[in-house]
């Protein structure tokens, strides 16, 4: 009587899409616009219709009820856009595997992380949500906009941006994997080794794929090869379908990454923190290849230790379409100061050096058609300065993503949070000891830097 | 764009031709900075004036100074003298790569290490060095780290070949005041773990106190007899008020305990870190201790405290009336002083205070103002000649003196942008010269 | 005052079988299979008013409710006149009747010499075996489930009749079973098995996949791999000149998912947490529940089809500032004041702090709605069941009085708990309601079920009768100075009379704050178990329980005593044998 036949259920659809974005209309009246690409215009109009630049120029009309932003005696330049942060990511490494092409962060997307906030206050309104560097091969990382105040994850995507993914070279990997677990790579000819077998396996996985589908027309009962997203990645990056983004410091490993590449036929590639790039800054430039750099950063690690500050200078001059990253919450905040920093280390003009943060990161995440510069017709993703940007006297005024004022210094409440645990006391102090991005996720085992 | 690159290149080897390959060393003797504008921080801007540098020491300040025969005349049109920017609290000279420990000299085991003397541990040969003074920081406290009593820290010159050479004449002992926060976001001990911890740190501190003092009775007693005992010998100064404490202290609560602690044994101290201090300004006012803060460009401490709190903490103090100098507490990028005190001017300081708090008001702190902090006649030549705001990016540094030695404008760095910048050869695909 | 409110309802009913016939005792047969409860006061279905009705349930079943009917002659007839009826409660998430799993002390943390935390080495890193992985979706719940668990008593005595028991674990624990409440051994208690599969954002922590990257990217490789393997499955069934599928566990047990014959159970509480599935969700397509939902009010909109079913998770963030606030008071006066000169520095406690009050606001803000989530998706019309997994017993009625003070009506409450969860789980047909045709589960009450007051009088599952005698339990200690408690610290003998002999022991009470902790020590105990438990001491009343094994069978001794001075009197109820006097005094106190 009991055991009676069981009818679960009701019917079950597919509803959770992608959330639609929400986008703004508004005119910037007489600001100076830095559109980088195309030059300074002075006392200039930016009307701004469904997220995107309409039009630029003198006296523009807006439709009535649009809202006016007065950008008398300020600076607009574009949104600034970090290529390598770790901001709105609730998981970094995962480094249980020297090779993990199949995993994510976008999965893991923290609409509430204050540091999106905060990254908007220094007019910061894109960035590279990069996984870790513990594994040779890590995660696939996701170009994020910073439509904070939005709850659902999926939208801080940016749909229209290509895939990345992380490669990481030299102490890290070998740290966690070689010194940490006893497997390879312990040496960088390890590192090279693992990044080559991923390639080949890559190779392998898709002729089988390839001859599945062929014999599948002949044999409609082949069966279907294993699957696997890991190699299947490996796959994807062969065919050109993902940017790779490679944590790199020393010359002969980014040397090293360069052959492998050519030897598999991948073009796509952009090197991270890559310090010593200057040393081979020509090769750099002959492949093709991007650097997103620090603007200061060294000797936190040996593979650091010859390092230059004037690095960004040197690729820029070799021909190397450089960015200047954060891979920080705290540097994020000032970016426009980082890439302030280059007139000091070999005297980059004022476009060379704003570039390196607005059109050159977009150019390596694949999204310069849409942000990086002011242009009709792109995003409206934008950033209003009290003085020029590159000043150390500047304040950010007013930060716009999509048409939409995502951060407005006149209306500015100290708490910014969205989410307060219910359970705390007063919001928790946290001392400035900080394990930074790219080795975050890994501090059980070591608690080092970058 | 390949062809613009040829072009630039073009324009580069000039540049590169010019700079001479061979070591430039520091020049000692009489220097006549002339046709220059002076920030002299204590007595306002002069322009279109002198500073006669001799024998170490600033000779001479203003518009109409003799200058001495044999100087060597350094024409200063469109250029500005500062003086030499001073870093409250770093490790620089004490730590050469940051993930390799045994380039570690700032962090000695134990809690109670009061006697390590970072004087002993500097490298004068730190590569980390040059690349700090070149950006016009000339002075730095190099301190210990780690445990309840640290060690002492020294104020130290930024040139020189031994530790005595570079020592600037002043020492204090560390105090870490016991935290009752969270280190960082990596600490996951709850809140009773954090504070027990803290609850028992301060009562080895006071126990710690009272031992000193014991020390110290049975010393007198004794006229100097009292058994070997280097950890509490060493605080006996800090006892008797003839030696200043650096006391660190960041969350409100542990700013507040500091400086009771500070009254109730009488010392003469200085709050570092305060990375609150914000929301206690008041408090600390009124206690009169001077504060070393920084570094400016850091995160707030809260997750619901303003984005910018870290950058106005600084400007909030000194408002309030404290005495507020700057640190980066940096090791690798104290370079990164002065643009650390032009994020507090922008936020709250103003240039000019901003510039004491990286000046005269350290030299002051330290007991030092005499020698050290503005460009009067009588102190030490620790200054600077750039051609503009040195809290600018943009700005460059055309000069620099440190202890009256007029020190080269080269570190690896520079080395390393002037053999990198046009490779030869360039790619192994480029001709070799002179063969097309 | 939500709080005083909640710890009333809190102290539980001590739970003291009594023999009045026909109750549910384990080493009693039952006398019939048939119950009438005759003019109750019938709430048939969530929503309907009382109506005076009588109930007659047959081996399990509902034969009759309504006014005149005829009473059978074997029933066991309960008096209703003064109760009140309710369908049963159905948990949508449980983990009722799986043993208390031993403290996770062996966490495979270890600590280097440094002191830095450090992994321990994993043999296969990256490729670990599933278990090691956390992925057993073979492993049915009925494997980890105890008929006598504690927890389905307690649980019961709350009103639940059905409960859906998924299995502890980490990201794929395993597969679901729906249980009724009553029953001697695991196959009178289950329904059926293997009717979910249970997942959850919880990393293998030492190997792949230790985040929540590595589980997406894990989830979806699974489930593509048993996709592909109903394919070649197919295939190998149907062709000749196929290679034999590989066989993998793990892909062979998600087979069930990806036909979409089994829901995925997804515990899912906080925003986050929901958002993901969703997202796994909408990429794979499989069935799935979002379960011990905690912060589903943001994500409403994504809820209002029905298609991805809601269980709301009973739990609710206590407010901690209260619980502060009184040890702070408590404290008080231990805290020296500071020196006089140092008055003004820390002065600013007395003026207010306008930066603290923001922060108490947005708190309280949060508190409040985490509490109003179940009332605002009830105002949205969102369907929603509510589960018990992440809450104790005693927290269920707090809980639940604090969601309908946040504007949940009762009516949507009992919904929740009966058709909701009936509909969600495929069982409405059987269970939720009062009907005839239905499963004699019956909650009878002595007041409305959700008022502060009620409490349950007698529970019928499956038409096993449950008697609950009322005793509230006292406060454990007075709020005042523990002096009072001092009187029975310290080692007591005591001397049991029953009829064949005199048994003599000693109990040692020890005090720790408000806790008090016992001990029973005596020639007469074989097992191992010492610990007196559910001990409470009011004025002179002293009474506790003590499971005592006799030949292999539990039985619960229970003391009641009265303590004059340095000795007490008193009975205990040795199960079903009977009460006898017992009398002690105290041999030694504690030392100070």
């Amino acid at each position: 009587m009991m055991r009676l036949s069981f009818f679960l259920f009701i019917v079950f659809t597919s509803i959770h899409a992608y959330s639609q974005v929400s986008k703004g209309d508004l005119i910037i009246r007489n600001g100076t616009v830095l559109t980088i690409t195309k030059g300074t215009l002075t006392e200039t109009d930016i009307l701004v219709e469904g997220g995107k630049i309409k039009a630029i120029g003198k006296s523009l009309k807006a439709a009535a009820g649009v809202k006016e932003i007065d950008a008398k005696g300020l600076y607009v330049m574009p949104g600034i856009i970090d290529a390598h942060s770790h901001i709105a990511i609730d998981a970094i490494n995962e480094d249980t595997h020297p090779i993990t092409p199949e995993v994510k962060v976008g999965d893991a997307i923290d609409p509430f992380d204050i540091g999106v906030y905060r990254a908007l206050a220094g007019g910061v309104t894109t960035s590279h949500a990069m996984h870790g560097s513990a594994n040779a091969i890590g995660g696939q990382c996701q170009t994020i906009k910073h439509r904070y105040g939005e709850m659902d994850p999926t939208s801080f995507i940016f749909q229209e941006a290509p895939r990345t993914i992380k490669f990481a070279l030299g102490e890290n990997p070998i740290r966690i994997h070689g010194e940490g677990r006893g497997v390879q790579p312990r040496t960088r000819m390890g590192v090279e080794r693992v990044i080559r077998d991923a390639f080949q396996q890559g190779l392998v996985y898709k002729d089988k794929w390839n001859k599945y589908e062929a014999g599948k027309k002949k044999n409609p009962n082949l069966p279907p090869p294993v699957y696997n997203e890991r190699y299947q990645t490996m796959a994807d990056i062969l065919d050109g379908k993902i940017i790779i983004q490679c944590h790199s410091y020393r010359a002969d490993e980014i040397l090293m990454l360069l052959n492998v590449l050519k030897d598999f036929g991948v073009k796509k590639i952009t090197f991270q923190h890559v310090n010593e790039g200057f040393k081979v800054a020509p090769e750099l430039a002959a492949f093709g290849a991007m650097a997103s750099v620090f603007s200061d950063w060294w000797a936190y690690k040996f593979e650091v230790y010859y390092s230059t500050a004037y690095n960004a200078t040197i690729l820029t001059r070799n021909g190397v379409i450089t960015s200047i990253n954060s891979d920080s919450g705290e540097l994020i905040r000032h970016l426009f100061h980082e890439a302030a920093k280059t007139q000091r280390y070999g005297g980059l003009a004022d476009d060379e050096a704003l570039a390196l943060i607005t059109i050159n990161p977009a150019r390596q995440l694949g999204i310069d058609q849409k942000v990086g510069s002011i242009e009709v017709g792109k995003d409206a993703d934008i950033a209003i300065f009290s003085g020029h940007p590159l000043s150390i006297y500047t304040i950010p005024q007013m930060t716009i993503v999509d048409g939409l004022i995502r951060f407005d210094l006149k209306n500015d409440p100290a708490d910014m949070r969205i989410y307060v645990d219910p359970t705390e006391d007063t919001p928790t102090y946290y001392g400035q000891e900080e394990i930074d991005g790219c080795m975050r996720d890994t501090e059980l085992m070591y608690s080092h830097r970058h | 764009m390949k062809k613009i690159s040829i072009l630039l290149f073009a324009i580069f080897i000039l540049a590169l031709q010019v700079s001479a390959q061979q070591i430039e060393k520091a020049v000692y003797g009489i220097f006549a900075l002339t046709n220059a504008s002076i920030e002299t921080v204590t007595n306002g801007r002069l322009n279109d004036a002198t500073v006669i540098i001799e024998n170490g020491i600033i000779k001479d300040v203003g518009k109409d100074v003799k200058i001495p025969e044999g100087a060597q005349i350094i024409d200063c049109k469109n250029l500005t003298v500062y003086p030499g920017l001073i870093d409250g609290g770093t490790h620089l000279g004490l730590q050469e790569i940051g993930s390799i420990s045994v380039t570690h000299d700032y962090d000695e085991l134990g809690e109670l290490t009061p006697e390590m003397d970072a004087l002993t541990a500097i490298n004068p040969n730190s590569v980390l060095i040059p690349v700090t003074r070149v950006s016009g920081v000339t002075s730095v406290i190099a301190s210990p780290a780690g445990g309840l009593f640290p060690g002492t820290a020294a104020l130290i010159n930024l040139h020189g070949y031994t530790p005595e050479q570079m020592f600037a004449g002043f020492k204090a002992v560390v105090i870490n005041y016991p935290s009752t926060g969270k280190w960082g976001r990596w600490d996951r001990r709850t809140d009773e773990e954090i504070q027990k911890a803290g609850e028992k740190a301060i009562r080895k501190l006071n126990d710690t106190w009272a031992r000193v003092k014991t020390y110290a009775d049975i010393d007198s007693a004794t006229r100097g007899n009292a058994d070997y005992n280097p950890e509490l010998a060493a605080l006996v100064p800090v006892l008797q008020g003839r030696m200043t404490a650096f006391v660190e202290a960041n969350k409100k609560s542990d700013i507040l305990a500091a400086i009771k602690w500070i009254k109730k044994n009488k010392i003469k101290a200085v709050l570092t870190g305060v990375a609150e201090g914000w929301r206690v300004a008041d408090s600390i006012a009124l206690s009169g201790i001077p504060v070393i803060t920084g570094p400016v460009l850091s995160m707030p401490s809260r997750d619901s405290d303003r984005y910018d709190q870290a950058y106005k903490n600084a400007g909030i103090m000194q408002k309030a009336g404290v005495k507020v100098a700057l640190r980066t507490n940096e090791t690798e990028n104290v370079r990164n002083l002065p643009f650390n005190a032009g994020f507090a001017a922008t936020y709250g300081m103003g240039k000019e205070e901003a510039l004491k708090a990286v000046t005269i008001i350290p030299a002051e702190i330290f007991g030092v103002a005499d020698q050290l902090g503005s460009i009067e006649a009588g102190k030490k030549a620790n200054l600077f000649v750039s051609d503009g705001d040195p809290f600018e990016p943009a700005t460059q540094i055309k000069y620099l003196f440190i202890d009256g030695w007029k020190v080269p404008l080269e570190s690896r760095q520079t080395l390393l942008y002037d053999e990198f910048l046009k490779r030869q050869p360039g790619v192994t695909t480029d001709q070799p010269p002179g063969k097309s | 005052m939500l709080r005083k409110l909640g710890m009333s309802l809190s102290c539980c009913f001590a739970l003291f079988s009594i023999s009045i016939g026909q109750p549910v005792l384990d080493d009693l047969p039952r006398v019939t299979s048939s119950i009438a409860i005759v003019n109750v006061k019938l709430v048939s279905a969530p929503g309907k008013t009382p109506q005076v009705s009588t109930v007659v349930i047959k081996d399990g079943v509902i034969t009759q409710t309504g006014q005149n009917i005829s009473i059978p002659d074997d029933a066991y007839r309960i008096d209703g006149d003064s109760l009140f009826a309710y369908p049963a409660f159905i948990d949508a998430f449980s983990r009722t009747g799986i043993k208390e799993q031993e403290s996770s002390g062996g966490s495979g943390m270890q600590t280097h010499p440094g002191g830095r935390p450090q992994r321990p080495a994993v043999d296969a890193e990256g490729n670990p075996s599933l278990t090691d992985a956390g992925i057993t979706p073979f492993i049915s719940v009925r494997s980890s489930i105890d008929a006598k668990d504690k927890s389905i008593a307690d649980w019961r005595a709350q009103g639940f009749a059905i409960a859906h028991v998924v299995p502890d674990g980490k990201m794929i624990p395993g597969k679901g079973a729906l249980l009724v409440l009553t029953g001697k051994n695991v196959d009178e208690l289950m329904w059926k098995e293997d009717v979910s599969l249970f997942s959850q954002w919880s990393g293998a922590g030492n190997s792949y996949p230790a985040t929540m990257i590595g589980m997406m990217a894990k989830w979806r490789e699974l489930y593509h791999n048993a996709s592909n393997n109903v394919i070649h499955e197919a295939v190998y069934t149907n062709a000749t000149l196929v290679s034999r599928p590989n066989y993998n566990q793990a892909h062979e047990a998600l087979m069930p998912v990806v036909q979409k014959q089994m829901p995925v159970f997804f515990r899912a509480p906080a925003v986050k947490d929901i958002s993901r599935a969703m997202t796994l969700q909408h990429d794979l397509g499989m069935r799935m529940v979002i379960a011990d939902a905690q912060q589903a009010w943001h994500m409403a909109n994504e809820f209002k089809s029905g298609s991805i079913p809601l269980i709301l998770s009973l739990d609710l963030p206590d407010d901690k500032s209260e619980s502060k606030k009184e040890k702070e008071e408590k404290e008080k006066p231990v805290s020296v004041p500071p020196p006089d000169s140092l008055k003004t520095i820390a002065g600013e406690k007395a003026v207010q702090d306008p930066e603290k009050e923001a922060f108490e606001k947005r708190r309280n803000e949060s508190l409040r709605e985490h509490r109003a989530q179940a009332a605002n998706l009830a105002k949205e019309k969102i369907p929603f069941s509510f589960g018990t997994r992440s809450i104790k017993t005693t927290d269920f009625n707090k809980y639940i009085l604090l969601m309908i003070d946040q504007g949940l009506s009762p009516d949507q409450a009992l919904s929740a708990l009966t058709t909701q969860p009936a509909k969600l789980l495929g069982i409405e047909k059987y269970a939720g309601t009062i009907e005839t045709g239905k499963m004699g589960n019956i909650i009878l009450s002595n007041k409305p079920i959700f008022e502060k007051e009620a409490s349950i009088r007698f529970m019928i599952v499956e038409g096993d009768l449950y008697e609950y005698d009322i005793k509230e339990k006292k406060k454990k200690a007075p709020k005042t100075g523990d002096e009072s408690l001092d009187v029975i610290a310290g080692t007591w003998s005591y001397a049991i009379e029953t009829p064949d002999q005199k048994r003599e022991g000693t109990f040692e009470f020890k005090i720790d704050g408000e806790e008090i902790a016992g001990k029973i020590k005596s020639n007469d105990i074989t097992s191992g178990n010492e610990d007196l438990e559910n001990i409470v001491f009011e004025s002179d009343d002293l009474s506790f329980t003590f499971d005592f094994e006799i030949n292999g069978q539990i039985v619960e001794l229970e003391f009641n005593l009265t303590v004059k001075d340095e000795s007490f009197d008193g009975t205990v109820t040795v199960g079903e044998m009977g009460t006898f006097s017992i009398t002690g005094t105290r041999i030694m106190k504690p030392q100070q």
